[in-house]
């Protein structure tokens, strides 16, 4: 009998070792997902698999959690736009991951060329925005205001932007599903937390 | 007197010499006596050991060949083509033995006399643990005993020990350098990233109860190992580099200060190979880089995470 036990506990520990390169053991959150979604553009855009404005000309993400049934079906799907070109159209990348985190799929969405995306220089769009990321999931438990964006986040969008100061910064702005709030994340264009604060409302 | 005074002045000042001097032994890297399991790990599991040793080779290479052709990279998929067939070549026929990086690259040895200390010490940390989850016979508290007098033994050489409180990934990700060696050699980057994922998933693996279990697990993340890098970029779906607690969960809960270490190193893997790679940081400039971020991988403060980033 306890040899069964050993046997079946062995197993399960060589499944869990060996369920996916990248794998979670818990807690993907909104937030993450999107993180995730970020980190997985840059993979496509380093290996040549996607066009280099994914990375360099991003404008906003969208999360969406997905009721699921067992972990390895599709729980969170992200969709990255980039600036709008001239007709209005956005090119975009949707990005469906498991519950864990790791990506299932990807689907490249046809639209214009970007125009007029903001120049962010030492950083690109993508970093700066991963770096608003990381301000909610690496204080959210200690900040109890950031926890709807951590958990709940259902879009974000990046702008440039000014601090206190009025030196230029990457404006990141977060909203959560159920929550009236707009998180605005300022990153320093060295991509550097510089601010943030919760307001009304997205700016124009 | 004043004979008397100086007397006592030299003696004074020998034993703050011999204070010094004694400091200074502590910081070199030498573990003795070594523990009673070293290398045993080897013995048990040589194929894993030798790859193990051929990963330590493979770093010095890649770091003596940036520093050798800094400057004068002009077609970085040749040059990382080129320098995957001969770490290939290595890891198909690995040595037997840890490589000595002096032999094997001079530059790095000296432009990195901290990070190649924190790292050959950390590294014999990796090693031990590896040793005594092989080879305990007891799989409970006196193992566990047995790698927590390990790592207080490694803690104690304070002067070449990598932190234990977990970093945020903006410590790896957040410089002006950063990314520079994943965008300009991906494959590389993710080979590196595939040894980390190896010598995590190792612990894992020698967490389980039975000795034919773990024999029968270190088989099967090795083969693992190879199916990560048999097709170089696409065959390691990594984004991120990965992080112990996430892949050797069962090894986190048991040794809750080990993941952070690890990772810890980990991440001045890539910050060192970053130095190398990116224009942004002046050759004059690599060594004092080096020792500035070798140092924020041993304070306990320099990006501190407000919590683990992994649940366990």
């Amino acid at each position: 009998m306890k040899r069964s036990i050993q046997m079946v506990l062995g197993l399960g520990l060589l499944g869990a070792m060996l369920g996916g390169n990248a794998a979670f053991a818990h807690g993907v959150t909104n937030a993450k997902a999107a993180e995730l979604a970020l980190h997985r553009v840059e993979r496509l855009v380093i290996l040549k698999k996607i066009e280099e404005s994914f990375q360099s000309k991003p404008q906003s993400v969208k999360v969406e959690a997905i009721a699921h049934q067992n972990e390895d079906d599709p729980s969170f799907k992200t969709t990255v736009y980039q600036v709008p070109g001239q007709d209005g159209s956005q090119k975009s990348i949707e990005i469906v991951f498991n519950e864990e985190g790791k990506t299932i799929k990807y689907t490249v969405n046809a639209g214009s060329d970007a125009v007029n995306a903001p120049t962010w220089g030492e950083k690109d769009a993508t970093t700066l925005t991963e770096n608003a990321l990381h301000y909610v999931l690496d204080n959210a438990a200690v900040k109890p205001e950031l926890v709807p964006f951590s958990q709940r986040l259902s879009t974000l969008k990046l702008s440039p932007g000014t601090n206190a100061a009025g030196a230029p910064v990457a404006l990141v702005e977060m909203g959560a599903a159920a929550n009236d709030g707009v998180l605005r994340v300022r990153i320093k264009l060295d991509g550097t937390f510089d601010s943030a604060e919760i307001g009304a409302q997205f700016e124009e | 007197m004043f004979k008397k005074f100086g007397n006592r002045l030299i003696v004074v000042t020998a034993l703050m010499l011999s204070v010094v001097v004694s400091g200074q032994a502590k910081a070199e890297t030498i573990w003795y006596p070594l523990p009673r399991e070293a290398y045993k790990f080897g013995k048990k599991y040589p194929d894993a050991q030798n790859l193990l040793f051929a990963f330590d080779y493979g770093h010095a290479l890649v770091y003596e060949r940036l520093l050798l052709n800094r400057g004068t990279i002009t077609d970085p998929a040749k040059f990382e083509r080129d320098l995957l067939v001969d770490i290939m070549a290595i890891l198909r026929n690995p040595p037997n033995v840890k490589v000595d990086e002096g032999d094997i690259a001079p530059i790095y040895v000296y432009t990195f006399p901290l990070t190649l200390n924190l790292f050959d010490w950390s590294h014999m940390l990796h090693q031990f643990v590896l040793d005594v989850l092989a080879t305990s016979q007891d799989r409970g508290p006196a193992m566990t005993a047995r790698i927590n007098e390990i790592y207080a033994q490694y803690k104690a050489n304070k002067p070449v020990v990598i932190t234990d409180v977990c970093k945020t990934m903006l410590f790896m990700d957040g410089h002006y350098f950063s990314k520079a060696f994943r965008r300009s050699f991906p494959s590389f980057n993710l080979l590196i990233w595939s040894y980390h994922w190896f010598q995590v998933k190792l612990y894992e693996a020698l967490m389980a109860p039975t000795e034919a279990e773990r024999d029968k697990n270190v088989a099967a993340v090795t083969k693992k190992f190879w199916e990560l890098i048999s097709d170089l970029p696409d065959s390691a779906d990594f984004d991120m580099m990965p992080e112990t607690a996430r892949e050797a969960p069962t090894f986190a809960r048991a040794f809750p200060l080990l993941p952070a270490a690890f990772d810890n190193n980990h991440m001045l893997h890539d910050i060192v190979s970053d130095i190398l790679t990116s224009d942004k940081v002046a050759a004059s400039a690599i060594r004092t880089e080096g020792i500035r971020f070798g140092r924020m991988a041993q304070d306990p403060d320099a990006f501190r995470a407000v919590e683990c980033s992994t649940s366990i």
